[in-house]
């Protein structure tokens, strides 16, 4: 199998710390050498455990907005009948407390609660890389984000040059807490915390996050940055990239992907991907989703306007008795199937076609591979949300994809296979 | 990459040369019913001499590795020719549909080959001289090495520049605003040429046109590349042809535009091996009344991923026309995976059509398909376009690249792409934006 790549930042070793709020003291950062370098940096992170051959216990989740990703790996050992998550998750305590979850990453644009630039600003010269904790004061959560110091650190020291040199220091960042909203959910609970990234718009988001009997949530949207002001420039030399045979282009052909998708990705603990990407900014303004409303029995979903819903996964998926295997395509090779809604009866199945990269109007039935059955809702509040796909972690193991549209929602779970 | 080939096809034909020239020559005589001057010379006039000239010239299809400008350079090569015609690889036409429908659709008749495979059977006799037909006349012997004539405006990018020594493969784009003593005012054009001036160090050039608007600051839009560098005029690369637009049917230039001019250099890095290069665009005014405003886009998928090892793998893209069309030419682009393309139309009545087959696509030959007249397609219709790629081992020792990546969207030549190409027009009188679908 060829190795995940791309979505997630190296590991970080998993620590559950219990204690007191707030007692922190942070190192004074220093931010160098970033500009547009750390924006492709954050953009297109390196792969943790499974690039490293590592294995830690976190696992991992990332979505990716017009090409803007944000990133959470959290533990996935915790357990919420230990006594040191009880403490955080228990009410009855009283007390206030906390527990490292994780941490966040994502592009500069990124703005969660506090956290983050606000629309205008220049761009902020790193992402908001910081670890996450848990904390929770009485009746009130939050997620208390903690700067992680910046690696550049080593080679700022080392005296290399920068293009950044002449710029300013950066202020040291401080904590932010992000508040979050909790409700108790006594009929969905999960013994192992869960993170979900849900897309709401076609800039904008939701953290979510199911333990014990608790769920939280936390929007977050990608600023629209300033522009840097640039030279008056009439003539001569533009942008140019010079590459040898053996260059590794793969961040140039994901930066391709993500100019014309979305994408959601979870990730196991020992680092394999399963990825989802969609359409980006296919409304429900577009005539396809006009020709969704009107699918006859039997009829294919078809996207004029953007490619199939495409999956790859590292791993294979089963559901019920049908198994998505990995190597469709290729020996060695991650499974990669389109996705088709179809309409059947009253219900709606999901058919997963070889031709992974076909457009939305060109459904092959001699290359179906499979095909499941969808649980399907049709209302809500939101009316306009435009197509989105993504992964819900349910439990360990197993995933869910929920696909939406306008008022419609398709959900439908795997489990997956070691 | 055809770039990379050329010295092969040459040392292949001389080969061929060398094990066949003598019985050749044995068998030759001018009393033979085909003759060069007689009977050749016309067919390779019409149907060779346009890219089977002097090497380097770089015009628009001018990539030839042998010149057939007289018998004696013809000769040599007249068993390579018979087999080619008779395989019908020469002259180079990838589509196999539809027929009759693209104005440079190339191909000999049956009694043209026939001919030919007579000639060499003859023992390839040159005949008598006073047989011949008056030598072509190239428009570019006159007109500056323009193709399509004597341009109205050229527009030279202001400095040179040396592709070092180094260099494997290249992307870079150059931009240029005009002046009001380069371009005064607004103007129609109808046609277009480009010449790259790196030879075949040269995979493609594309052109740019962006209208001054002042809410954009020139250098920052053309430091972007060709992703902000606006209306693409065409691009180039070997095999394609300069365009030169039907009467009435016209691109607006206007004053004060800035024109990026996109290149992609690939060679063989080591010393000498650089070059310079100063690319230049040329237009020709169109002076009469222009109906039909040209647009030249591409109708993509760029989100895709190469699986290793496979040999016929599809990537697909779509456009669904937003108002009636014109539909001008098709140019199916990949690299050196691809290995074929259709573009086909569903029309609102649900008819389907095909457009475009190339069941051999050949990245050597990027070859541009004009249609003889334009095809009008109504609102509504859908223009799909499949390519399929082989990333086999078996193709990857031929063109040289590595089967175990998977490529997606790139600029370099061991990247991929999935674009196809097309040029329409809108009536101007019926847009109501742009006239972009």
């Amino acid at each position: 199998m060829q190795p995940a790549r791309d979505w997630f930042p190296p590991s970080v070793p998993a620590a559950v710390f219990v204690r007191p709020v707030p007692v922190m003291h942070h190192r004074r950062l220093r931010l160098f050498p970033i500009g547009l370098v750390a924006g492709l940096v954050l953009l297109f992170p390196h792969t943790g455990s499974a690039q490293t051959g590592e294995q830690d216990t976190l696992a991992r989740t990332a979505l990716a907005l017009s090409a803007r990703q944000i990133n959470v790996s959290y533990d996935s050992t915790l357990r919420a009948d230990d006594p040191a998550s009880r403490a955080v998750l228990d009410a009855a305590t009283g007390e206030a407390a906390e527990i490292h979850l994780g941490r966040l990453e994502g592009n500069r644009a990124l703005r969660i609660g506090p956290l983050g630039p606000e629309a205008g600003d220049d761009p902020p010269r790193s992402g908001p890389d910081h670890e996450l904790w848990l904390a929770r004061s009485g009746s009130t959560w939050v997620l208390d984000a903690r700067p992680i110091p910046a690696e550049e650190d080593d080679e700022a020291e080392s005296g290399t040059e920068t293009d950044d040199a002449d710029e300013p220091e950066a202020e040291p960042l401080e904590p932010v807490q992000i508040p979050l909203t909790h409700v108790v959910r006594p009929d969905d609970t999960s013994d192992t915390p869960l993170v979900t990234l849900v897309p709401s718009g076609d800039d904008s988001g939701e953290l979510m996050l199911l333990w014990g009997e608790h769920y939280w949530s936390a929007d977050f949207e990608f600023i629209e940055l300033a522009r840097r002001p640039r030279p008056e420039r009439t003539s001569n030399i533009g942008p140019a990239s010079s590459l040898t045979r053996d260059s590794d282009t793969s961040a140039r052909w994901r930066g391709a992907r993500l100019g014309t998708r979305n994408e959601t990705v979870v990730a196991t603990p020992t680092g394999e991907t399963i990825q989802v990407l969609f359409q980006k900014e296919l409304g429900t303004d577009h005539r396809d989703f006009a020709a969704l409303e009107s699918t006859a029995d039997g009829e294919i979903v078809e996207l004029s306007g953007g490619a199939a819903i495409r999956l790859r996964s590292e791993v294979s998926l089963r559901s019920g008795d049908t198994l998505i295997p990995t190597e469709n395509l290729a020996p060695n090779f991650p499974g990669s199937y389109a996705l088709w809604l179809q309409a059947v009866g009253d219900g709606w199945r999901l058919v997963f076609n070889h031709e992974a990269d076909s457009w939305g109007t060109q459904h092959d039935p001699a290359f179906d591979a499979a095909e499941i059955d969808l649980t399907h809702v049709h209302g809500g509040a939101t009316t306009d949300r435009p197509l989105q796909a993504y992964w819900v972690p349910r439990r360990p193991g197993e995933v869910g994809l929920v696909i939406h549209w306008g008022q419609h929602t398709w959900t439908t779970d795997f489990t997956i296979e070691n | 990459m055809r770039i990379r080939i050329r010295p092969l096809v040459v040392l292949t034909a001389m080969a061929v040369l060398t094990v066949l020239a003598a019985p050749v020559d044995a068998l030759a005589n001018n009393e033979a019913d085909v003759t060069y001057y007689r009977d050749v010379l016309p067919i390779i006039q019409n149907n060779c001499q346009t890219c089977h000239r002097e090497d380097d010239l770089n015009l628009g299809g001018v990539i030839a590795p042998m010149s057939f400008m007289s018998y004696a350079e013809t000769r040599p090569w007249a068993r390579a020719i018979a087999r080619k015609v008779e395989a019908r690889e020469m002259p180079p036409w990838f589509a196999s549909g539809p027929k009759d429908v693209f104005s440079n659709e190339r191909g000999l008749t049956d009694e043209e080959i026939g001919t030919l495979v007579r000639w060499v059977e003859a023992g390839a006799p040159a005949g008598e001289t006073a047989d011949a037909p008056e030598p072509h006349q190239f428009v570019e012997n006159t007109s500056g090495g323009w193709s399509l004539g004597t341009p109205d405006f050229v527009f030279k990018l202001d400095e040179p520049y040396f592709i070092d020594d180094e260099v494997y493969d290249l992307n870079i784009s150059f931009f240029k605003t005009l002046t009001e003593t380069e371009l005064p005012d607004d103007v129609w054009v109808r046609g277009w040429e480009f010449k790259t001036g790196a030879g075949s160090v040269a995979h493609h050039m594309c052109g740019f046109l962006r209208a001054p608007d002042p809410d954009v600051d020139a250098g920052a839009a053309a430091e972007k590349g060709a992703a902000a560098a606006g209306q693409l005029l065409t691009c180039i690369a070997e095999g394609a042809e300069a365009v030169m637009l039907p009467d009435g049917y016209g691109l607006r230039l206007e004053a004060g535009s800035t024109i990026t001019y996109n290149m992609h250099f690939h060679k063989l890095p080591g010393e000498g091996s650089g070059v310079t290069t100063q690319p230049e665009i040329a237009f020709f005014v169109e002076n009469r009344p222009v109906t039909h405003r040209v647009i030249n886009d591409s109708i993509g998928n760029t989100g895709f991923e190469l699986p290793p090892g496979v040999d016929n793998y599809r990537i697909g893209a779509s456009r669904t026309l937003e108002k009636d069309t014109y539909v001008l030419t098709y140019w199916p682009h990949g690299h050196l995976r691809t290995k074929a393309a259709r573009y086909t139309a569903t029309y609102p009545d649900g008819r389907e059509e095909l457009l475009l087959d190339v069941p051999g696509y050949d990245q050597g030959w990027q070859e541009t398909y004009k249609l003889k007249e334009p095809k009008l397609m109504p609102k509504g219709t859908r223009i799909d376009v499949s390519q399929w790629y082989d990333n086999s081992p078996q193709r990857a020792a031929r063109y040289d690249f590595d089967p175990n990546l998977t490529p997606g969207h790139g600029p370099r030549t061991d990247d991929e792409m999935a674009l196809g190409f097309i040029g329409y027009a809108v009536e101007i009188d019926a847009e109501s934006t742009e006239g972009e679908n």
